[in-house]
């Protein structure tokens, strides 16, 4: 058990050695920034002009603010995770450090999860720099804090899901260009499945829709909390999991 | 030596795990399958946008037979859709929903009649109801439509200077009546006037004439009421029953039927001109039928709503 | 203390190891020789755990490595080629890190990684970062992270390759300081490396076992048979070299000819003969009974690298020798 938590450490002070963990943040924190910025702006215009014409109606914040930031904020984790996880096991492989970890009395499911954790940690990291963006919201109004909780949780499950996913692809090669390239063009199939099936209803469809990710942050953006979001996300937590403990026994069987 | 090959550790061991992951994959698979049949939401919003209140939840949920929702869009609109149809979607799996653009599939469209972007159909069997907005109460009504077997019947009331269904003036109901029977309700009219006031209309009914089952029509405990000793009651086949705008007062017996049709679970709109005397046409207080109201709760306020053309609005 | 026993390793079609046995006892150096892409590194990596061999055992410690590998783990230190070294870490930071791994205990941390510092004599790079170190310091390193949790046995894959002779000669002496409370298993390619340091040698070609004896018997064993030197004057190209040849190898108690040169008028050449039969006098008396002039005629110590390219030549049919 605490092996885990010696290689996560290990794995959080490689990432903040380097420039990679500041550069993420920095990155991030810009572009949703940035985007929180404009969805702001569009609001408030809007308000103002469906006041001037006569229809002062009440804008929801949520509605108009939060959930396409957090549908944003999602979007967004597709080019922040693969630079992420590139390195976890790539970088291993390639400077031959893995025989250390492999000839070490730990196990191999303790290197994955540790690894995994540490990603995770630095994720989370990252994401916190958008609720700076948030809390000004709380400051001038009163949104409804509810649904923001359960978007972030949606965006914390889902970025688990995406970065176990990377974990096992960054097992499967020296080159973190090609694992990040490679785990970039997962996260895109997985969002993009979505779009090409959500409409249709034949039963192939309903499957593809139903394993994109959008289909289930979608619910999490909007505050609404799914038993079968949840039951979706944790199973590919455990399934990226576990095909990176397979590969990694398969890599002693080829090495 | 090929035969060492099949028998080495190491295809055990790529046959092993080959086969693990392929439990896995199918176990997951059942898992999540499993959880979408029975996945269960809580809507964190504060005014619960997004959930379906517990009346739709009920209709949905004992469904006995498949319901299908069609909507007619252009699918850029879609997603705003997918909202609220997919919260019905997720309720029973005896109901599905489906998106269809007309652009994209004419036939399919020309084939249910569809003449506009936004149309909703919701079909239960030979059934199909128009939900005439995105809206809960309009789907699920269109819904209970569908899954109701019989025949509605909307009885409006005449003789009292009441609008007409034959009207077509401005002010005549012509298309009211058109309206109702685009979804699916018949129109009657009916007079609550004795046999005496009555004069004798094509299509309407008159008391004296009905069946001998017309007493037994008023409710279930209370004494009959005065007008039904006369004959005078909102007759059974009736689902709703419309008042249109009466002119004169109505009489106590009249009323008194109307009273027992509504609680005996009998379904009423009633719309009342508030009494102005404007000179040209003079509406009465029509005080039994209010007295009868105030004892439902219901107050009718004799105000005034007037919309100015500048901006800026009020009402009250 | 380590037991392989028909040990194969194979990947795909590609035989790295074939069928190797052998033993190391408790508290012994033993040296693993043999040319690059023999499969020392291949049988190391068996030993160490992170590969598991395709048929046959390993065992280390009592330990089988195919059913308790975390107990082999924890008993073993390793040193593969390339030090195991993360280039932003420094050099305590990574020690300490390797200690925890290993599962050396929060109060014995600080003490051990003092210790092992001092013992590989990489002090004065503490708080260097590993990725600006020097090849002698890393592998200095390197040996420090394998020692750090005192295990039984020491498993060292070229350990002083690369370095000056100066850290050479450090190195070994470490090396020879730890055995006794340690076993050891150095994997080189440099053989007098073996003789200096190991007790017991194995040699190993093509994934083949060769031989397994200790560095006195092997010497002893094989110089049991002489090497002359034999150099002829041809003038005129009279007579041809495999004339020469031909006339050596029919003297009595003669192994093998090998022809050595040619220069100016001269051939020589270099004549082995079998177990225990000295055939100089023979040698010089069929020279000179065909009527060849014998220019030189002398005897050829063997260095045991003489007798290691003899062994991995030959493609040697002789394996396990005691």
């Amino acid at each position: 058990m605490k092996n885990i938590w010696i290689i996560c450490r290990k794995e959080l002070k490689s990432y903040f050695a380097s420039p990679i963990a500041y550069g993420l943040m920095a990155f991030f924190a810009a572009i949703s920034g940035y985007f929180f910025y404009v969805a702001v702006a569009i609001f408030v215009r809007r308000g103002m002009e469906s006041q001037m014409m006569g229809r002062g109606m009440p804008m929801d914040m949520g509605e108009w603010i939060v959930r396409p930031l957090l549908m944003n904020i999602s979007v967004i984790g597709l080019f922040l995770i693969p630079m992420i996880t590139m390195r976890l096991f790539a970088e291993e492989k390639r400077t031959g450090t893995i025989e250390l970890l492999a000839t070490s009395p730990v196990r191999d499911i303790d290197i994955i999860l540790g690894k995994w954790l540490a990603a995770m940690l630095l994720y989370l990291a990252i994401l916190g720099t958008s609720a700076l963006n948030f809390s000004f919201l709380f400051m001038y109004g009163k949104p409804d804090w509810r649904p923001l909780l359960v978007g972030y949780l949606g965006l914390i499950l889902q970025g688990g899901c995406l970065l176990a996913i990377g974990t096992f692809l960054s097992t499967t090669t020296r080159n973190q260009i090609i694992a990040g390239t490679a785990t970039f063009a997962v996260c895109l199939l997985l969002w993009v499945l979505d779009w090409v099936s959500s409409y249709e209803t034949a039963a192939w469809a309903q499957v593809l829709s139903y394993l994109s990710v959008v289909t289930h942050f979608e619910t999490f953006a909007k505050g609404v909390l799914e038993i079968k979001d949840i039951v979706f996300y944790l199973s590919m937590i455990f399934f990226g999991l576990f095909l990176t403990a397979r590969s990694m026994e398969s890599l002693r069987w080829r090495a | 030596m090929k035969t060492d090959w099949i028998k080495t550790r190491q295809t055990r061991y790529t046959a092993y795990a080959t086969v693990y992951i392929a439990i896995i994959l199918a176990v997951l698979g059942v898992v999540n399958f499993l959880a979408k049949r029975h996945t269960k939401s809580w809507d964190s919003t504060a005014n619960k946008r997004f959930s379906l209140s517990d009346q739709t939840g009920k209709v949905v949920k004992n469904l006995k037979q498949d319901v299908r929702i069609r909507y007619f869009d252009r699918t850029s609109e879609f997603q705003r859709a997918k909202d609220l149809l997919d919260r019905y979607d997720n309720l029973s799996t005896r109901l599905s929903v489906e998106y269809i653009d007309p652009d994209k599939k004419p036939q399919v469209a020309k084939a249910e009649n569809v003449r506009t972007y936004g149309t909703i159909f919701v079909q239960a069997g030979a059934k199909k109801e128009e939900a005439k907005s995105l809206t809960e109460e309009e789907l699920t009504g269109a819904l209970v439509r569908a899954l109701k077997s019989g025949e509605r019947t909307v009885c409006v009331v005449s003789g009292s200077g009441e609008h007409s269904l034959d009207d077509t003036q401005r002010t005549g109901y012509s298309a009211v009546k058109e309206a109702l029977e685009k979804n699916n309700y018949k129109t009657r009219t009916i007079s609550l006037l004795g046999k005496s006031d009555e004069t004798a209309k094509p299509g309407t009914v008159k008391l004296g004439e009905a069946p001998a089952a017309q007493p037994a029509k008023v409710k279930l405990g209370e004494a009959p009421a005065p007008g039904a000793a006369a004959g005078i009651a909102v007759p059974k086949d009736c689902t709703i029953l419309l008042v249109g705008g009466p002119r004169y007062d109505y009489m106590e017996p009249a009323v008194k039927a109307i009273q027992s049709f509504v609680e005996g679970g009998g379904r009423a709109l009633l719309m009342l001109d508030p009494p102005l005397k404007l000179g040209r046409e003079e509406t009465g207080d029509n005080a039994a039928l209010v007295k009868v109201l105030e004892s439902w709760g219901v107050t009718l306020n004799k105000n005034l709503w007037s919309t100015p053309a500048a901006s800026g609005s009020f009402s009250d | 203390m380590i037991k392989v026993e028909g040990m194969t390793k194979r990947y795909g079609r590609n035989v790295a190891v074939d069928n190797i046995s052998f033993g190391v006892q408790k508290g012994q150096i033993v040296g693993f020789l043999g040319p690059n892409g023999a499969g020392k590194t291949t049988t190391m990596r068996v030993l160490t755990c992170f590969l598991p061999p395709t048929a046959g055992t390993a065992e280390v410690a009592g330990y089988d490595v195919l059913a308790a590998p975390m107990e082999v783990k924890r008993r073993i230190g390793y040193l593969p080629e390339t030090p195991p070294l993360y280039p932003e870490m420094e050099v305590v930071e990574y020690l300490v890190f390797v200690g925890r791994l290993k599962g050396i205990g929060k109060g014995d941390l600080a003490r051990r990684v003092d210790e092992v510092i001092e013992r590989t004599a990489i002090g004065d790079v503490r708080t260097k970062l590993l990725g600006r170190l020097s090849k002698g310091y890393r592998q200095r390193v390197g040996l420090a992270q394998a020692i750090i949790h005192n295990p039984d046995v020491l498993i060292l894959d070229e350990p002083t390759a690369g370095l000056d002779p100066k850290q050479i000669i450090e190195t070994r002496q470490l090396i020879r300081k730890l055995a006794g409370d340690h076993t050891i298993i150095l994997s080189t390619h440099i053989l007098p490396e073996v003789e200096q340091t190991c007790e017991q040698v194995v040699i190993i070609s093509k994934g083949k076992l060769v031989a397994t004896d200790s560095v006195q018997n092997l010497t002893n064993r094989l110089r049991g048979s002489e090497a002359v030197a034999v150099t002829v004057d041809t003038p005129g190209g009279e007579p041809a070299t495999d004339q020469i040849r031909q006339k050596l190898e029919q003297v009595p108690g003669v192994s093998r000819v090998v022809f050595k040169e040619a220069r100016d008028t001269r051939q020589s050449f270099e004549v082995e003969s079998l177990q225990g039969r000295t055939v100089r006098a023979d040698l010089a008396r069929a020279v000179v009974e065909s009527g060849w002039n014998l220019v030189e005629l002398h005897a050829v110590a063997f260095s045991l690298e003489d007798i290691f390219l003899q062994l991995t030549s030959t493609d040697a049919t002789e394996g396990g020798k005691q």
